[in-house]
């Protein structure tokens, strides 16, 4: 199994709808952010690039955790808690992290970010102050992978929503992209939902030339002709 | 080392228990987690069905799930699926439940972040009065529901005696995002003889030309019709930031093949979308659409037989007066007998000789002429000249609307509008989109008639993905709420805002208050900083002209700061009610997954018992019952409004809406609405009906019983608005008010919709905070900015003689020069306790009181007819 996933930039309107669901479900105190999207080549979100002359452009870039199959960040890690899981997402284990970020240095996309305080009391979770996050700890072959309070000084990233893939549900940006531009599977299953959209589609991948090989596979823009996509069959 | 490091962060967690083992525990413990009797285990469980069943944590308490909608009057009306945890919501996701898929998954950045508002600083927990006036420095002080109560049934006997009933004013959102709740409170009103302010023209407003034209308010698509469009024309509706449940319905559209061609003059992330972005000047929408239809008709590419049955534009017009020639009036013609009630019967020509064409039926003899001048011999014995309105239309557009004279005032070339016009005229079916921004101008109404034309003219109404809509609010009531809505004997009584700041017109229809306003009764809504007039709203507080404000909210808004009696609602995940939306056919249920924090109650509660206290006799007309039995209450009258809320909802029962969405009915037989089907395949006169109104109630604004294009009101005469013609900005109202302001105020202000708000809704929604740095921005073209002295970065403030509002100035390249544009809905304490609302005026287009209809449509609120200058902050 190969879990992975398609973001149709076709598709993508910009409305980071998949990044709010992302920190709410996976309790991201401030100043974290899993998933990202960003304006190419703009510092503001959603302003156009460009001149009247030269013509605009706004084109919108979501990035996470690539899941790559050649990890850095599961090279560098000496505890071992930077892990590629059964089903090959990459994945941390809360317990083990030693809170060095070898891995943020090493990851090629930035998308690791670390816990510098303690995370529930950022948040004020139970304090009376705003109240989010999955509540349950989820675990994979008894590591803690997903934990509402992350301890303080742990790196963390997007896991494909662990917490609800064992549920047998779809991760929550996925769930919740309202455009229908996130399709999610195993890559290894030509049936699987994520294989037909991308079946004939030209795609690209971030940084291909460092050999990640990274399992977020991007539809290109200009890409036509897309079959109707079906929601909620499994993944 | 995995047990030291578990120590060392004192993580504590152990197995957890998984769904499917706790099927039977968990749906007892779900319904006991809760208060007694707060969730129906009917509703748990189908939820808990619906999405699995709930898992538990070690800590032995369950994760529940309950189907709910969000509902903050964004027309998204959104399925959620709401996770509690220890009697608080935790998380949100799209219940994607819809019956038709394309629906899935609908939601948004801010409904699925919402738990985020329901525990947080802002939220109101207990009632609070302040007993000495806010002029004289009187302070808010939590209460109990008691004292509130009793305290806001004393003011508004006293005020109501001093004054009279209709002196105090009465501010709420749409109804259709609860109608239950909300409806207590417009149940109230209609008792009370309470002036009512119409919600709607708070944040959005009535499109004028929808009476105007067709009689009726908005005949809109459902989005899931926009993929069956081969053409999308948008005219500057930002879809991809403001509608984005909706959205991709438009990428569907084009990914079938279709082609949406955006008319907008700054380039938005619906331009980067669209197969075309036409950068058209600001305000010069109706200039480019007369001149397609010039094209269209030039061409004859234009529906002859559609125009002939449907328009008025083969009725005569007599040129001396510029007014239709009744039949009655004309010599050997008669008003047939049967002519409907608030219609007319009028004449058209037929081998050159009069006839009355049919006034109870949408025909006319193919033969019937559209252009022409004729010679009518009336029955005083006087001949006059006679123009049908096409002839008068076609001159029009001949003298003002080349497309060499429309790329003039638009800037789109010639070349454009003529290759536009006839894809528009060729490509079926097309749909216009009209932008709620775009028609908030005080000549907003004549960008609609001008785009109806092209909708009309080329046969694109009464077919599935064809017509014209314009998407401004959940303001749509979808079915008969007259069962709760109206008590016995209601006293109900309103009146636009505008009068309200300017004082009554001699040009109104409206009524006004014999004393004027002394009190404001708000609800679900935050005018103190949403509102165009917020700053009046402010100032006669502060000086104690309006004496007493009530609010009812969930959060602690501005205006709760103004107000003398708070009282604690709830949001939407802690009670249960019903909404609707224009956007797509499903009636849904809010269901309550939590109680409601510290004090709040359901405010079916809340209105009955007010309403008790103000009157005991109103008391008959409102159940009594504790607040621990509001769902039971809700319930029953959720069962009659679906009894008697007429065929939309004919057969639903409250257990099919306790199960999830259901679609209502609609008159067509295929399986999406067609707007104006009834009229064009069954020829029933022009307007539908507009709920809550009662059919026939707005038949008199197209006495024609056609779309009517030419309008011989004295008033559209006196302004020479009887066929949609292009007017320039500002000269009816910003120049008219000030002409310095010519000079003084070079920008247009524009307050654009926000992707991280819906009106001043989620302005202290801690994920949209960050996501904005917590920084309220001004956009503006590098080049004006740079000509100013302005870098980007810098704090700005954009002012004019109203009004002022600072923000950090962002260089966007792709907007149309000398615009100012500030996002709504950030609170004052955002903005150094200004608004952006304190810029505008609100400027009352009098066509627009002609349409005026009680607490539903008032003249528009042209929000973007404003001028300002912009500065360095501190630079004064």
């Amino acid at each position: 199994m190969k879990l992975g996933m398609a973001i149709d930039l076709d598709r993508c309107i910009g409305c980071r709808t998949c990044m709010v669901v992302c920190k709410n479900h996976n309790a991201q105190p401030e100043g974290i952010w899993w998933n990202r999207v960003f304006t190419i080549g703009s510092d503001e979100h959603q302003v156009a690039t460009g001149t009247r002359g030269a013509g605009y452009e706004m084109a919108f870039m979501p990035v996470s955790c690539q899941h790559c199959e050649n990890a850095s960040c599961v090279k560098v890690c000496p505890t071992g808690a930077s892990y590629t899981a059964d089903d090959g997402t990459v994945l941390v284990d809360y317990e083990r992290c030693i809170g060095c970020r070898y891995c943020l240095a090493a990851c090629p996309y930035g998308v690791r970010q670390f816990n510098w305080e303690d995370p529930a009391k950022t948040k004020g979770v139970d304090e009376d102050r705003y109240c989010y996050g999955y509540p349950l700890d989820s675990l994979d072959e008894g590591r803690l992978v997903y934990t509402r309070d992350r301890p303080q000084g742990v790196a963390e990233k997007c896991t494909f929503c662990h917490q609800y893939r064992v549920e047998g549900e779809k991760p929550a940006c996925v769930r919740g992209c309202p455009a229908n531009a996130r399709i999610f599977g195993d890559l290894d299953d030509p049936n699987s939902d994520v294989s037909r959209y991308l079946d004939g589609r030209p795609t690209s991948r971030l940084r291909e030339e460092l050999g990640n090989d990274p399992k977020v596979l991007y539809v290109q823009a200009g890409a036509k002709q897309k079959p109707q996509l079906v929601y909620g069959e499994g993944m | 080392m995995k047990e030291h490091n578990a120590r060392a962060q004192g993580i504590e967690h152990g197995p957890r228990q998984t769904r499917r083992g706790f099927l039977k525990t968990t749906a007892a413990a779900s319904v006991a987690a809760c208060a007694a009797g707060s969730i129906t285990p009917l509703s748990q469980a189908l939820a808990d069905d619906m999405m699995g069943d709930s898992a538990m944590g070690t800590d032995g308490k369950a994760l529940s799930q309950v189907r709910s909608t969000c509902s903050p009057n964004c027309t998204g009306a959104c399925g959620m699926v709401a996770a509690t945890y220890d009697g608080k919501v935790r998380t949100l996701i799209q219940a994607a439940d819809y019956g038709d898929d394309g629906y899935n998954p609908r939601g948004c950045l801010k409904g699925t972040s919402f738990n985020t508002m329901m525990y947080g600083d802002d939220r109101l927990l207990h009632p609070m009065i302040r007993e000495t006036p806010y002029k004289d420095g009187g302070q808010l002080r939590a209460c109990t529901w008691d004292e509130a109560l009793d305290f806001a049934a004393k003011r508004i006997r006293e005020i109501t005696e001093k004054y009279g009933a209709d002196s105090i004013a009465v501010d709420y959102q749409v109804p259709p995002l609860n109608y239950i709740n909300k409806g207590t409170f417009i149940r109230l009103v209609n008792m009370s003889g309470w002036t009512n302010f119409p919600g709607y023209e708070m944040n959005g407003d009535l499109p004028m030309f929808f009476p105007e034209t067709f009689g009726c308010q908005c005949e809109e698509l459902e989005s899931y019709a926009w993929e069956d469009s081969r053409l999308t024309l948008n005219f500057g509706s930002n879809i991809m930031t403001t509608r984005l449940p909706d959205s991709h319905f438009l990428t569907k559209s084009q990914e079938a093949g279709g082609k949406v061609i955006y008319f907008d003059p700054n380039y938005t992330v619906t331009a980067s979308k669209a197969d075309e972005w036409v950068r058209l000047a600001p305000g010069s929408d109706t200039a480019v659409a007369l001149a397609m239809a010039k094209v269209m008709i030039d061409e004859k590419l234009y529906d002859e037989a559609f125009v002939k049955t449907y328009t008025d534009l083969p009725l005569l017009v007599n040129t001396a007066t510029g007014k239709r020639i009744p039949a009655s009036a004309v010599n050997g013609l008669e008003r047939p007998q049967d002519t409907p009630e608030k219609r007319e019967a009028y004449i058209a020509v037929v081998d050159g000789t009069p006839v009355v064409i049919n006034p109870t039926r949408l025909e006319a003899p193919s033969s019937v002429e559209l252009e022409g001048s004729y010679r009518i011999e009336l029955k005083t014995g006087e001949t006059v000249e006679a123009k049908p309105a096409f002839q008068l239309l076609k001159e029009l557009l001949d003298r003002d609307y080349t497309a060499a004279k429309a790329q003039n005032i638009s800037d789109v070339p010639a070349e454009t509008i003529e290759r536009l016009a006839r894809m528009t005229a060729t490509i079926k079916p097309a749909h216009i989109i009209l932008g709620g921004s775009a028609h908030q101008y005080h000549h907003g109404d004549l960008k609609g008639r001008a785009l109806s034309l092209l909708a009309v003219i080329t046969g694109n109404v009464g077919t599935l993905g064809g017509g014209i809509s314009d998407y401004i609010g959940q303001y749509k009531v979808r079915f008969k709420p007259a069962s709760w809505f109206m008590p016995a004997n209601a006293n109900a009584t309103s009146t636009p805002y505008h009068y309200f700041v300017n004082g009554p017109t001699e040009t109104m229809t409206a009524p006004y208050p014999k004393n004027g306003f002394h009190a404001l009764v708000t609800g679900w809504a935050n005018p103190f900083d949403q509102h165009a007039v917020c700053d009046v709203l402010r100032k006669r507080v502060e000086s104690g002209e309006l004496e007493f404000i009530m609010t009812c909210d969930f959060l602690h808004t501005t205006t709760v700061d103004y107000a003398d009696v708070v009282l604690p609602g709830c949001a939407w995940y802690e009670k249960t009610d019903v909404c609707t939306t224009p956007l797509h056919p499903y009636i849904q249920l809010q269901q309550k997954a939590a109680d409601p924090p510290g004090e709040a109650r359901a405010e079916i509660w809340i209105f009955s018992e007010l309403a008790r206290r103000i009157d005991p006799a109103w008391g008959e007309q409102f159940p009594d019952f504790p607040p621990e039995d509001s769902e039971k209450q809700i319930e029953a009258v959720l069962a009659k409004f679906l009894e008697t809320g007429g065929d939309k909802v004919a057969g639903i029962t409250v257990e099919d809406l306790r199960r999830g969405p259901v679609k209502m009915k609609h008159a067509n037989p295929e399986e999406k609405m067609i707007p104006f089907w009834d009229q064009i395949h069954n020829h029933v006169l022009f307007p539908p009906p507009s709920l809550p109104n009662a059919p026939g109630s707005t038949d008199h604004f197209v006495p024609t019983g056609r779309i009517e294009f030419y309008k011989d009101h004295d008033r559209f005469l006196e302004m020479g608005e009887q066929l949609p013609v292009w007017k320039p900005l500002f000269e009816d109202t910003e120049y008219a008010l000030d002409p310095s302001a010519r000079e003084k105020y070079p920008f247009n202000y524009l307050t654009r919709n926000s992707l991280y708000r819906v009106h001043s809704n989620y302005s202290s929604n801690p994920m949209m905070l960050e996501l904005q740095d917590g920084l309220p921005r001004v956009w503006m073209n590098p080049d004006d900015a740079a000509a100013k002295g302005l870098a980007e970065g810098d704090e700005v403030e954009v002012f004019n003689d109203r009004g002022h509002v600072n923000g950090k100035l962002v260089y966007e390249p792709g907007l149309y020069p000398k615009q100012c544009i500030f996002e709504m809905g950030w609170w004052a304490r955002y903005t150094e306790d200004s608004s952006y609302n304190t810029l505008i005026y609100p400027f009352i287009n009098p066509i627009h009181e002609i349409y005026f209809i009680g607490a539903t449509w008032s003249t528009n609120m042209a929000w973007n007819e404003c001028l300002c200058d912009v500065r360095k902050a501190g630079a004064k």
